[in-house]
């Protein structure tokens, strides 16, 4: 890809660098389990600095496909929303630092201090990084999520999208252990429905999951109905129907048809636990096979 | 999967055995009967706060200098600095700075203070050194000083106290995922066991979100520093301020995720300090606004 070499005032410091995903640890040791769990596959950042300002750190993640450059910025919808290019590519902003996904293309781009200069900078820096992409809708999996479920109004601006256990567990706790089996080969979505009244109601989880294929579904439910659900004596959904169980925080559901298994959490009742997994898997029925 | 082999869940967090959860991820089943037992513990932590410490994003050094000194004084109940570290260690040791290096780092200006008082002290400057990496450091070290910078980490839910001797390990990453409860354990080891004569926290300006990458839209002016002997407890009061900042920025409860564990395994399983706010007594002394605590 190409960097800009200046922009303005600002000028590239130096050449990008370049991490690939093994040497992610000693780049940013910490953050890097982020971006391997959305399958990134290199980085290359570069500074921009300009006379009485502090610098600006651009970063640009090219991850295994838009679905993953989407499910980065899911991670958090805050910020002001804005458009990049004339292909309009998605990002967010806020106190100097931008997120933007656009193609299979994450990019992050932080001023030091935050000024009209280095706003400015920091949004013509991230649009000439998402040059040439086009922006891509959200992945099936998002789209084909019931927009309410008797009444509960799905919350986009906390729907994440994500292929593993850790970025599950940085936004809804289940287990340290990866008891639900998530890997880069599945795809999930986490989305919280309200009530739209009063404001601050309880919300209840959708926990949306792709199997690669059945058998691993299958494996997948029982080993979570094991380790979440140990009083169901190893019982796992059965075939057109929904394993609820009434927890400490509410009713849980877990329902799988063939490759796909949806999870209710925090439930006020059965019959709401039963109704989200199966409204659930009758919107993933819509869905086609695995399109990596 | 017996019950022993079952892993902790969320359920365990909430239900009646939450209070020894950190017990149970360690040491299974057994471990429950080990927090149980553990004698009561009584700590003190020390926060000093100046809203002048920072101005547009720069410390003021002499601010920050007055704040160090009078964290000492209190930390130790010594009535100078000077007999504050002196009380802590002896010029004779090897002191190793251990700040947080990269990725919403310790400021360089608190380095500076510290690495200035040691020697004003009487520490000869060839013997404070930095210390922070691998386990190479702090076997080269006879007294550490923990100097960790406030933030929250998306992986271990905090990242500051007990996380910041991650790579004295020589393997971080292996505490990155379910063993990060174990963070405790390096403080135990051979190399880092009884080094550690104070932690002082950086909580100028800290992350409540999304760390260790820096957010500035979860970064404020605290304008704090954080200190004590018991690195547990000081992790305790830091955890406390991040939860709270976290409940004002959305105006309802927003616990960190995933919780850490780690604060309380340090406490129950490895013995390291108290993690129970009710042994904690907190000394907060100058700017009081949004303290977030106490």
């Amino acid at each position: 890809m190409t960097w800009p070499a200046s922009l303005g005032d600002w000028k590239r410091a130096a050449e990008p660098r370049r991490i690939a995903a093994d040497g992610i640890f000693e780049y940013m040791d910490g953050a890097g389990e982020l971006y391997l769990a959305y399958r990134f596959d290199h980085l290359e950042a570069a500074e921009f600095s300009s006379p009485g300002e502090e610098p600006i750190l651009a970063e640009v993640y090219l991850t295994g496909s838009t679905d993953d450059a989407w499910g980065l910025l899911s991670q958090d919808w805050g910020g002001e929303p804005v458009r990049l290019g004339d292909a309009g590519c998605r990002g967010l902003y806020g106190g100097g630092l931008l997120r933007a996904a656009c193609g299979t293309r994450f990019v992050r781009v932080l001023a030091a201090r935050e000024t009209d200069s280095a706003r400015a900078a920091v949004l013509r820096i991230g649009e000439a990084l998402l040059s040439g992409q086009k922006p891509a809708p959200p992945p099936a999996l998002v789209s084909a999520l019931p927009a309410t479920l008797a009444g509960w109004v799905r919350r986009p601006d906390r729907t994440v999208f994500l292929r593993s256990e850790l970025v599950l567990n940085s936004v809804y706790y289940l287990s340290a252990d990866n008891i639900l089996s998530l890997d880069a080969r599945t795809e999930a979505v986490l989305a919280p429905y309200a009530l739209p009244a009063p404001p601050g109601s309880p919300t209840v989880l959708l926990l949306a999951i792709a199997y690669p294929d059945v058998a691993t579904a299958e494996k997948a439910l029982a080993r979570f109905v094991a380790a979440y659900l140990p009083e169901q004596g190893g019982k796992t959904p059965a075939a057109g129907g929904a394993l609820a169980a009434r927890v400490e925080d509410g009713w849980l559901a877990v329902e799988r048809a063939e490759r796909h298994a949806v999870l209710a959490f925090r439930c006020p009742n059965e019959a709401l636990a039963r109704q989200a997994t199966a409204e659930g898997l009758r919107a993933l029925r819509t869905l086609e096979a695995p399109h990596d | 999967m017996t019950d022993s082999t079952r892993p902790i869940t969320r359920r365990d967090m909430i239900s009646d055995v939450a209070a020894a959860t950190a017990a149970l991820a360690v040491l299974g089943p057994s471990g429950l009967a080990r927090a149980a037992e553990r004698p009561a513990r009584r700590a003190s932590v020390t926060l000093v706060r100046d809203a002048a410490a920072l101005s547009g994003g720069q410390v003021d050094v002499a601010v920050l200098k007055r704040m160090l000194e009078e964290t000492l004084r209190a930390v130790t109940g010594k009535p100078t600095a000077k007999e504050a570290w002196l009380s802590l260690l002896s010029p004779t040791d090897v002191v190793g700075l251990v700040p947080t290096d990269h990725l919403n780092p310790t400021h360089e200006e608190v380095i500076a203070a510290v690495r200035a008082s040691l020697v004003d002290a009487g520490v000869p400057a060839e013997r404070v050194v930095l210390a922070q990496g691998g386990p190479d450091r702090p076997k080269a070290c006879t007294a550490l000083i923990g100097l960790p910078a406030l933030k929250a980490h998306w992986l271990t839910g905090i990242g500051t106290v007990l996380k910041n001797y991650i790579m004295f390990t020589g393997q971080p990453s292996a505490y990155h995922r379910a063993d990060n409860v174990k963070l405790g354990e390096i403080w135990n080891a051979p190399h880092v066991k009884g080094k550690t004569r104070l932690v002082l926290v950086d909580a100028l300006r800290p992350l409540c979100d999304k760390g260790p990458q820096p957010d500035p839209r979860y970064m404020w002016t605290y304008g704090g520093l954080i200190a004590g002997t018991d690195p547990v407890a000081v992790e305790t009061i830091a955890l406390s301020i991040i939860t709270a900042k976290r409940t004002a920025l959305r105006g309802e409860p927003w616990p960190l995720s995933p919780p850490p564990l780690c604060v309380q395994a340090a406490d129950e399983v490895y013995g390291l300090g108290t993690s129970r706010v009710s042994e904690i007594t907190l000394d907060a002394r100058g700017w009081t606004q949004d303290l977030l605590v106490g």
